[in-house]
Parts: C-alpha cells; sequence; structure tokens
C-alpha cells in the first residue's frame, strides 16, 4: 500500500467531496454540466453517485427526521456533558466483570425494592460529600441530591444474572455507566447486598435519570443504551414521565431520577 | 471544475426572528442535503452508531447557532464536513487510550484471522492509523484520502500552506509505511 501526496492521486474520477456536493446542490449550473459530462462516460463515478444516494435513503430510514430535529434542538439548547465519575483510590476507570466481584461492600438490607415474585432486588446509596451519613433510595423514587453527593448502584439477586446501568439527563445525553460497554455484567448470586465499584458524582444541572438492567440472558450493554433511546423518544425527551425501557430478553427495569444541585 | 461554487440550497436570514416553521423547514433541508455525508463521517471514525449520531446532531447544532458564518460559505458541506471531522476527532482524542486499545485489538483479532498481507481499502487504512499522528495530520490525511481534497483544498479548509500539508501526509504516510505489513 502506498500512500501518494499529489494531487493526481485521485485519478480521473471526481473526488468523493465534488460528487457529494453534485448531490448536495452545491454547485452552479457550469459545474453541473461538467459533472454530467464526466458522469455519461464514467460508469464508477455513476456508480458512486448511486451509492451516495442510497446512503441518504438509508440515513433517513435508520435516524428519521423527527428524531433528528429533536436530537439537534437538544443539543442546540445544551451542550453535552457526560457524568463524571468520581473513582475511589486505586479502581481505575476499567470495570471487568471480575471486579465487581473483587470490590463488594455488603450492607444490610435497608430501601429495597423487591419485584413480586422475583428474586432480583436493587437499591442506590448516596452519600453526603458533608455528612457521615448516608442514606438508601429504593427504586422509582425521585431524591434531590446536594452539592457533593457521590450515589452509588447496589443490587441482590439470588439467581445468576447479567447487567448493565445507564443514566440519562435532561438534555438527552445518555451514558453507559457500567460497563461502559461490551457485553452486560455477568453477577454470581448474592443473599446480601452488593454495590457495583466506584460511587458517580453527576455534574451539570437538571435531572439525572438512571437505570439498572438485570437479564436472565446475556445481552450487550449498548441495547440498554439504545432501548433508552428509545423510550426517551417516546417521553420526547421529559425524564419525569420517562417509562422503564425494556428490549428482548425479559430483564428486569429499576430506576431512580435525581435532581441534581 | 471551475468558477464559483455557488450553493443552492435556501439562506435563512439568521436565527432573531425566525419562524419555528421556517427553521424546521430549513432543518430539513439540511437533513436531506447533508444528513447522511455528515452522519457518515461521524460514523467513520467513531465506530459506534449511537456516539455517531449524538456527534452529528452536535454538528447540525452548530451549524445553526452559527448560521450566520455558516451561509456565508460557498460549500456548506467543506464546512459541516470540516466541523464533523474536528469534532470526531476531539471525541476520540478524550477517548485516546480506549480508542487505542480498540484498534490494538482490532488489528489482533484480523492478524489471527486472516493471515497473510492484508489489503485495506484506502479509508480503512486510514481510519486504523489515525491513532498514531497527531491532531492537525489526522484531518489532513482525512480532507485528503477520504474527501479526496486537493493539497490546495486542503490546505485552504485547515488554513495551513501547501507545503506544511505536504509535510504532514508524509509524516502520515511514514506512520503507515511502519504499521503496515509490506
Amino acid at each position: 500500500m502506498t500512500l501518494v501526496e499529489t494531487p493526481s492521486s485521485h485519478g480521473n474520477h471526481l473526488p468523493e467531496l465534488a460528487l457529494r456536493r453534485y448531490r448536495a446542490g452545491e454547485f452552479s449550473a457550469e459545474q453541473c454540466q461538467e459533472t454530467d459530462r464526466h458522469l455519461a462516460v464514467c460508469a464508477p463515478c455513476r456508480s458512486r453517485l448511486r451509492m451516495l444516494v442510497e446512503e441518504q435513503r438509508a440515513f433517513e430510514r435508520e435516524i428519521p427526521f423527527e428524531r433528528f430535529a429533536g436530537g439537534v434542538e437538544r443539543a442546540r439548547r445544551v451542550p453535552r456533558q457526560r457524568p463524571r465519575r468520581i473513582w475511589f483510590a486505586g479502581l481505575g476507570g476499567a470495570l471487568a466483570a471480575a471486579a465487581v466481584a473483587l470490590f463488594l461492600a455488603r450492607t444490610p438490607a435497608t430501601g429495597f425494592n423487591r419485584t413480586k415474585g422475583s428474586t432480583v432486588q436493587a437499591t442506590v446509596r448516596v452519600a453526603s460529600a458533608v455528612a457521615s451519613a448516608q442514606r438508601s433510595v429504593p427504586p422509582g423514587s425521585q431524591e434531590v441530591l446536594e452539592p457533593g453527593d457521590r450515589v452509588r448502584l447496589g443490587y441482590r439477586s439470588e439467581e445468576p444474572r447479567y447487567l448493565a446501568a445507564v443514566s440519562v439527563d435532561d438534555t438527552g445525553e445518555i451514558t453507559l455507566l457500567y460497563p461502559e460497554t461490551g457485553p452486560a455484567l455477568a453477577i454470581s448470586p448474592t443473599a446480601t447486598t452488593t454495590y457495583l465499584p466506584d460511587s458517580l458524582e453527576f455534574t451539570g444541572e437538571g435531572r439525572e435519570k438512571v437505570f439498572l438492567f438485570l437479564a436472565r440472558k446475556p445481552f450487550d450493554s449498548m441495547a440498554a443504551k439504545q432501548a433508552v433511546k428509545t423510550a426517551l423518544e417516546s417521553a420526547k425527551g421529559d425524564l419525569a414521565i420517562l417509562a422503564n425501557p425494556t428490549f428482548a430478553g425479559g430483564q428486569q427495569v429499576f430506576s431512580w431520577l435525581f435532581r441534581k444541585p | 471544475m471551475s468558477g464559483r461554487q455557488t450553493p443552492t440550497f435556501r439562506i435563512i436570514p439568521g436565527d432573531k426572528g425566525l419562524a419555528a416553521a421556517d427553521a424546521r423547514a430549513d432543518l430539513h433541508e439540511l437533513y436531506e442535503r447533508y444528513g447522511a455525508s455528515v452522519y457518515g463521517r461521524c460514523s467513520y471514525l467513531l465506530r459506534d452508531r449511537s456516539k455517531a449520531e449524538d456527534a452529528m446532531q452536535d454538528v447540525f447544532a452548530k451549524a445553526l447557532t452559527h448560521y450566520g458564518s455558516f451561509r456565508q460559505e460557498a460549500s456548506p458541506l467543506t464546512w459541516l464536513i470540516k466541523i464533523a471531522t474536528h469534532h470526531c476527532l476531539n471525541i476520540l482524542r478524550a477517548e485516546r487510550a480506549g480508542w487505542r486499545a480498540r484498534f490494538e485489538r482490532e488489528a489482533r483479532a484480523k492478524e489471527s484471522t486472516e493471515p497473510g498481507p492484508q489489503v485495506f481499502e484506502m479509508r480503512e487504512l486510514v481510519v486504523h492509523m489515525l491513532s498514531l499522528v497527531d491532531q492537525e495530520t489526522q484531518a489532513v490525511a482525512i480532507h485528503y484520502h477520504v474527501d479526496e481534497m486537493t493539497l490546495e483544498e486542503v490546505a485552504a479548509l485547515l488554513g495551513r500552506s501547501v507545503p506544511t500539508v505536504r509535510k504532514r501526509l508524509s509524516e502520515f504516510a511514514a506512520v503507515c509505511g511502519k504499521e503496515l505489513p509490506p
């Protein structure tokens, strides 16, 4: 493979950007005529142009205009700001399934929500920056956070499960919390509460909604993120009416709504 | 092709005083003309549909926010592609460690499943080598090899001289030469 640094490296064909500009209607009448003449005798360029037309069709199928416009409007209103992790000393940023087993924090059961007929429970513990007291927050709750409050997610399951956690804020920014990418974390049965490694401190203003997915079957964390995205679109970006999202796999979903300081 | 480039899409008179319906109609026009190109650039660099969609929304949000300068552009598409490229490279820089690790993993996986000389499409070669060079060289390589702009066009777009662009391309070619199998 050779990379040649001369303008002639693109050969006698129309450059990619020129074809895109032609398709977008940016060319003058003179440029259009010149391009049309080339296309009439150049099958590869005609083929590339057809691909660009099809690319736009595929884009419109994948991202309908309403979704596009809503996302642009949200991005325009408030620049994206990702939740910031507060790492405990020695933990680092990488989160593997093994790490979950290594950093267990077991506490008596308080503030739990148990789904009827299930063996899975979830909770959140909030640690204050100014007081030593911690408080538990059951799923489905709304919680007002004070400056510096740190949030930690916990679960208990009598059976093996696969776990992912996702958060979304008022700007529509969706963040994979656990794991940050790849397949959901495989968790072992535990009779006591197990807290996920690291606390979370949410930056920015407004609200942040956190979802914890626990499924019997393996799934990819992106499926959870996509499910949140779909639910957010249905709720027109309003976290107050954002329902617990679901996707194929029969998972249980727990959620918390936080109002950031 | 020569002569002045004339964008044909309708120009709107700035943000203030715009009726919501007009703004929406103009956004729809941007969507139809440029949506796939911007989304394609973001997908190409970020390799993640969800991140690419977010980045694309950010780019169009910037276009609307800076509509005054955007509408002055001879080629709105070129402006959008430049902003999208810059935005995605910034995202990748922020995720540098994970990015490099991911490409290294992909490269190892490819080696294990496809022994022997590897033939990359140019755009695939470029994206695989990006993490090995600085951000300016990244932008130069993308605009030259992927967008197929001329040296002069890349230089004008990035506000650099043609010799500087040529030097960046030489550096990029040297890195690719070292990294690629013969």
